[in-house]
């Protein structure tokens, strides 16, 4: 689902923990409590969380001992330090040690509220860019690779479905091309010389996404110093691609089908309406019939987004795909590293034929740019393979521990999809930490 | 127990308002009226919760909301959808100074509180403003059952849902949904009713 913005509520009162967490969810937050500064540690070492509210004096290991393990861990956590036992001196070292603000019980309601929305204005900023540079940075191939009967019916459906203003509805395991093919849908069609705008809705937290899609005033919540418009505005005229469609709230989901149905948005508070001339094409690996019956997707923004419907293959059922990708991906690779072409030696080449690829083109992608770093010689071979055979596998089992890391940070890559917060999650480090250990070991999306 | 015209068969699905420490027949009466202007598809009925002391947290001269919350949520009859409180007394959240009200989001049970939404508790010049009263109840009303539906805080200032700290963000908002969380909270009544999902619209 959604994804949520992430407090913790650390406070050995059991009452206090309880209601803060009620009240705390009222504004769509998902909450969690430690009833400890030890199980505070502990949760964030298995977490990622966006704000901390901590108590100050707690058995055991206080607020500020609390927080000084919080931050080594993970320092881009904002703690707000509360406290019932107010002194200058606490406060000062609380602020010293990194808390963004130190309140005092019983605590304003509005006062708590203005300080969260202020950490969110700014870890909101901070993502936009991020996402921005991760996206300044992604290469992709402008180009569709595939001769199978699978692939060329997804060129029809592309051709038939370009010249039109219908929305799309594309579906499809990870790394099988989904971008791909919205991109060249827009490429192929009266659209093509506006804008295609990208929204990955998986990537961003709710309240974000919210903003990001359909922009905001100034004035309109804290943080928003100016007036910034949404994505659906900025690609008037062109194609708005949402990808990740299956992660979106539902308070999003109505949001979405209003704009659908009456191709106008509101910027968040704005009173008047725009009206937008937006085609949409909507993504997801999701199974939306099931979210449907289970009540976490609606059926009618469904059936507005599923007016065409294309479903691109995993590459296990087009097979005879892999040797033309695998040429495809040596020669662009050749080019951007300035190596020299690689052949497929034929054993090699009865691995790729023979492998399952849980992660699609793109995981392809990732095999062929790794056998073409670490291989040596003209041939990429079975042993350049992370799946050949067992001896292959035990003599290319990484040895370093930064081949390790490099290679399970890349395996997790592809089962999220290049999600950097999903990614994070599951390797339980911070984003910017993911993203500079990304660019260190070279590791790109390739889809 | 005080009951709306038709007696409610076991099966149908209601809306008890419970009046906590003491509330008026004259307000309950109100507020369930409110109640079913706005879910007209739902019955509510009324209840009573005399004492509310088990709640009173005598060092601050509050009632502790959460406690309350847990006695209505033993009180609710089990075919009952949802239970709302109203009281007069002034309600508090451990770590919080005050609350006008409080929810169990996407849960069953929540109570506020009439004492701050009471155009004397600001200004003896505007005790006898019932309508401003009457406004402000009704919005609190709305904001919480919505809570107990799943609706979450909404970033629209005028929309029932908007976060209200301060009086002057109840007053300034409608007493309604904006358009989407209108939606939103029909989409959920639906699905609390366990009725179909929505049909098709003809494209």
């Amino acid at each position: 689902m959604a994804k949520k913005i992430r407090i913790l509520v650390v406070d050995d009162e059991p009452a206090v923990r309880e209601a803060m967490t009620d009240w705390l969810r009222e504004d769509g937050y998902e909450v969690a409590a430690a009833a400890s500064g030890f199980e505070a540690v502990e949760k964030v070492e298995e977490q990622d969380w966006n704000i901390m509210l901590l108590d100050l004096k707690m058995p055991g290991m206080d607020g500020i001992e609390t927080m000084k393990q919080v931050k080594e861990r993970s320092p881009e956590i904002e703690i707000i330090m509360v406290t019932a036992f107010a002194t200058v001196d606490t406060a000062v070292e609380a602020m010293r040690q990194g808390a963004f603000d130190y309140l005092v019980k019983p605590v304003e309601p509005e006062e708590l509220d203005l300080q969260i929305k202020k950490i969110l204005s700014h870890q909101n900023l901070v993502l936009e860019n991020l996402l921005l540079k991760q996206k300044l940075e992604e290469e992709f191939e402008d180009e569709i690779v595939g001769k199978s009967e699978a692939m060329q019916h997804v060129y029809e459906f592309i051709t038939q479905v370009a010249a039109t203003d219908s929305t799309v509805l594309i579906t499809g395991e990870s790394g099988t091309g989904k971008e791909l093919v919205a991109r060249a849908i827009h490429a192929n069609s009266p659209r093509a010389y506006m804008p295609l705008i990208t929204v990955s809705c998986g990537a961003l937290p709710d309240t974000l996404l919210e903003s990001e899609l359909f922009g905001f005033e100034k004035g309109a919540f804290t943080g928003a110093d100016y007036m910034k418009k949404g994505r659906f505005e900025l690609a008037d005229g062109g194609t708005l691609f949402l990808d990740e469609i299956g992660e979106i709230s539902p308070k999003t989901q109505v949001d979405l089908l209003r704009a659908l149905q009456n191709k106008e948005i509101a910027r968040l508070g704005a009173k008047e309406t725009i009206k937008v001339d937006v085609r949409i094409i909507a993504a997801t690996n999701r199974d939306l019939k099931k979210a449907i019956a289970e009540g976490k997707f609606r059926q009618d923004l469904y059936y507005r987004l599923n007016v065409l419907h294309v479903d691109i293959p995993p590459l296990r059922e087009r097979r005879e795909d892999i040797p033309l990708l695998a040429e495809h991906f040596i020669r662009h690779l050749s080019t951007e590293m300035n190596m020299q072409r690689k052949r497929i030696s034929n054993s090699a080449h009865k691995q790729l034929m023979e492998y399952n690829w849980p992660g699609n083109v793109r995981e392809l992608a990732n095999v062929i740019e790794r056998a073409m770093v670490i291989g040596k010689g003209p041939e990429i071979r079975p042993q350049d393979l992370p799946f050949s055979t067992p001896e292959a596998r035990a003599e290319q089992t990484p040895r370093s521990l930064k081949d390790l890391e490099r290679a399970h940070i890349q395996k997790t890559l592809e089962e999220n999809d290049y999600n950097i917060s999903r990614t994070a999650r599951d390797l339980e480090i911070d984003r910017q930490t993911l993203y500079n250990k990304m660019e260190k070991y070279g590791l790109k999306r390739n889809d | 127990m005080e009951q709306s015209s038709q007696r409610i068969k076991p099966l149908e699905p209601h809306i008890v308002l419970f009046g906590v420490g003491g509330v008026g027949r004259d307000i309950l009466i109100k507020a369930s009226r409110f109640l079913v202007g706005h879910c007209p598809s739902i019955r509510v009925t009324i209840e009573s919760v005399d004492d509310a002391d088990f709640a009173l947290n005598e060092d601050r001269g509050q009632y502790d909301a959460k406690k309350i919350l847990r006695e209505l949520e033993r009180r609710l009859p089990e075919n009952a959808l949802k239970g709302i409180g109203v009281t007069w007394h002034d309600l508090f959240l451990p770590m919080l100074s005050y609350v006008y009200g409080t929810a169990q989001v996407e849960g069953r049970c929540a109570v506020f509180s009439l004492r701050r939404l009471h155009p004397g508790f600001y200004s003896p010049k505007e005790t006898d403003n019932v309508e401003l009263f009457d406004c402000r109840i009704e919005k609190t009303l709305l904001h919480e059952i919505a809570h107990t539906f799943g609706l979450t805080h909404c970033h629209s200032p005028e929309c029932v849902m908007f976060s209200s700290c301060r009086i002057e963000d109840t007053d300034c908002k409608n007493s309604h949904f904006c358009p989407s969380c209108a939606e939103l909270f029909q989409w959920m009544i639906e699905k609390a009713l366990g009725l179909p999902p929505q049909e098709a619209p003809n494209i």
